[in-house]
Order: C-alpha cells, then sequence, then structure tokens
C-alpha cells in the first residue's frame, strides 16, 4: 500500500520513504502496522491523523492516505 | 486607558473590562509560565496566582523570562512578585511557592482558567485532574526542540490523559527546550486564555495545536 506519510519532529528519523515521497506499507493495513514497519516507540505515538482527520493505533489505511503522526511534547520548565 | 489603547482595537472595551476582573492560576513559573504571566499581566488580567516550589539555576537562564544573573537561587513565585509590581501592579498577584497539589482547593474553583505550564507527566496529570475535579478549564502547553503542543482542556475530557505517554520522558529530554519555542507555545496558549475570558471564542475546547518551528507549520487537530 502506497501511503503518504509525515512523522512529525523527533519521529522524523523513523521516515522510510521513497524519491518520491512514499512510505511502502507491504504488511497489514492500520496505523499500527505502519507504526510496527517504522519501527516508532509504539507507547508514545499518541496522535494520528489520517487524510486530516484524527486516527488510532487501529484506523484502517487506504491507498494514498496522508498521515501524520505526532510525538508528544512534555517539556515547558 | 493609555496603557490598554493597542488591546482595544483587538479585544474591544467590553473583552478589555472581562479580563480586569479575570481570575487565572499559572502553574509552573519557568519557560511557559514566565512569559505567560508577563502576557497576562500585560494584557490586563486583574488577578494572577502563581504557583513554583523552585529557585532559578544556571540552566533556566536560555529560555525563562523570570530569570537573570541576579536571581541565581531566588524563589520563582518572588521574582514573578516583582516582575507583577514593575510591568502591572494593579494586578493583584498571589505566589505560592509549593507544589500545585498542596495548594488549596479554593484557588481552582475560584479561577476562570488554569495554565499548565509544568514540565513532568505526573505532575500535568495531576493538575488535568485537578482542574476536572473543580470544574476549571486549563490551558495545557509544552515543548521539545522545534516543536510544541497546544491544548485547551474542558473539565472531565480526559484529554490530557490521551495526549501523554504512559512512560518514558518527552521529546525535551532529547530536543532541549529552546527560548524560541518556549515563548511561541506560551504566547499560542496566551491566547487561547484570552479568547475564551474575552469570550470571542468557545470553540477550540479538546483541539490540539501543534506546532513545528523546523517546517513552519501549525496544525489542529480535534480530538
Amino acid at each position: 500500500m502506497k501511503l503518504r506519510v509525515k512523522l512529525m519532529s523527533l519521529f522524523a528519523k523513523y521516515g522510510k520513504e521513497d524519491r518520491e515521497g512514499f512510505t511502502h506499507l507491504e504488511h497489514g493495513t492500520t496505523i499500527r502496522a505502519l507504526a510496527e514497519y517504522l519501527g516508532l516507540p509504539m507507547e508514545r505515538v499518541k496522535i494520528v491523523t489520517v487524510n486530516g482527520k484524527q486516527g488510532d493505533l487501529e484506523t484502517p489505511l487506504s491507498e494514498n492516505d496522508l498521515v501524520y503522526i505526532f510525538p508528544p511534547a512534555i517539556g515547558g520548565g | 486607558m493609555d496603557r490598554y489603547q493597542r488591546n482595544l482595537g483587538t479585544l474591544g472595551a467590553e473583552g478589555q473590562r472581562k479580563l480586569f476582573s479575570s481570575r487565572i492560576v499559572i502553574v509552573g513559573l519557568g519557560g511557559l509560565g514566565g512569559h505567560v504571566l508577563e502576557q497576562m499581566a500585560r494584557v490586563g488580567v486583574g488577578y494572577i496566582t502563581g504557583i513554583d516550589p523552585d529557585v532559578f539555576e544556571p540552566s533556566n537562564l536560555n529560555r525563562q523570562l523570570l530569570s537573570d544573573v541576579d536571581s541565581m537561587g531566588v524563589s520563582k513565585v518572588q521574582r514573578a512578585k516583582e516582575r507583577i509590581q514593575q510591568v502591572r501592579p494593579e494586578t493583584v498577584f498571589v505566589g505560592i511557592d509549593k507544589r500545585h497539589t498542596d495548594a488549596h482547593e479554593e484557588i481552582w474553583s475560584q479561577a476562570d482558567l488554569v495554565f499548565d505550564c509544568l514540565d513532568s507527566i505526573p505532575d500535568r496529570l495531576s493538575l488535568a485532574q485537578i482542574c476536572s475535579d473543580a470544574d476549571c478549564i486549563l490551558i495545557h502547553g509544552a515543548i521539545g526542540g522545534w516543536y510544541g503542543q497546544v491544548a485547551v482542556v474542558s473539565p472531565g475530557s480526559g484529554l490530557l490523559t490521551r495526549l501523554c505517554p504512559e512512560t518514558g520522558p518527552g521529546l525535551e529530554k532529547e530536543l532541549g527546550t529552546p527560548p524560541f519555542t518556549a515563548a511561541l507555545c506560551a504566547s499560542l496558549m496566551v491566547a487561547e486564555g484570552v479568547k475564551l475570558l474575552c469570550g470571542i471564542s468557545k470553540e477550540d475546547r479538546d483541539r490540539v495545536r501543534y506546532f513545528d518551528l523546523q517546517d513552519g507549520s501549525l496544525r489542529s487537530i480535534d480530538m
């Protein structure tokens, strides 16, 4: 499945985009499968959007979906 | 009223009057809290309670507006009180140099808004629970590196629990907390708070705003 995946901030280093900016998910059809494929720390995958709408680990994905995954920020002091 | 002249075009006279009688609590007077305090006083908020048990240390100097080279070892609450006197002495400031969990219950029930300017997950979650119990709206802000998040948390929404990871440190342990990210995050928090206090917006609850200063993006997500 060909996806457009935007990994924000600290997650950017986990990206596996091809030259055209697409991520190819070979196994599975959910955000969880995508996160596992990318090797993201699962406990920190809290905020996800798919085509602009909030999703979660079980949200199903379709060809050409636009996925954003945000790590949580905690600092402030 | 000259000092509010540059507020009025944005907030209106009625909005400005509402701020004069507004009561806010700022929990944490560090990187976020110092900027929130400064802006809330300058915009004209009448009553501010600041809560922080800490004193300033050298690692604060890169971003914490209330700190300077003369304030090392000085209570953050004390500096906040002095700053309010310099900037807007009409604001009634109450400083509490304890943890928020040790503050009196009426502080929360009397507040129009509470600002979460803390820096650890357990503290943030306990403050969210206190605000929820007191039926008080919480403005949450957090940063790490170039990146930050701001949310308006309604009582009982559980939004912060959904945002925070169960374990481990946040981004800031790896990415640091630079001054520009702290100042922008605080400004977004203040803007959300002022909109609510003035009655300009009631629509932004349970919406998270993420910004990334590396790519210049700002995104809003309805939760």
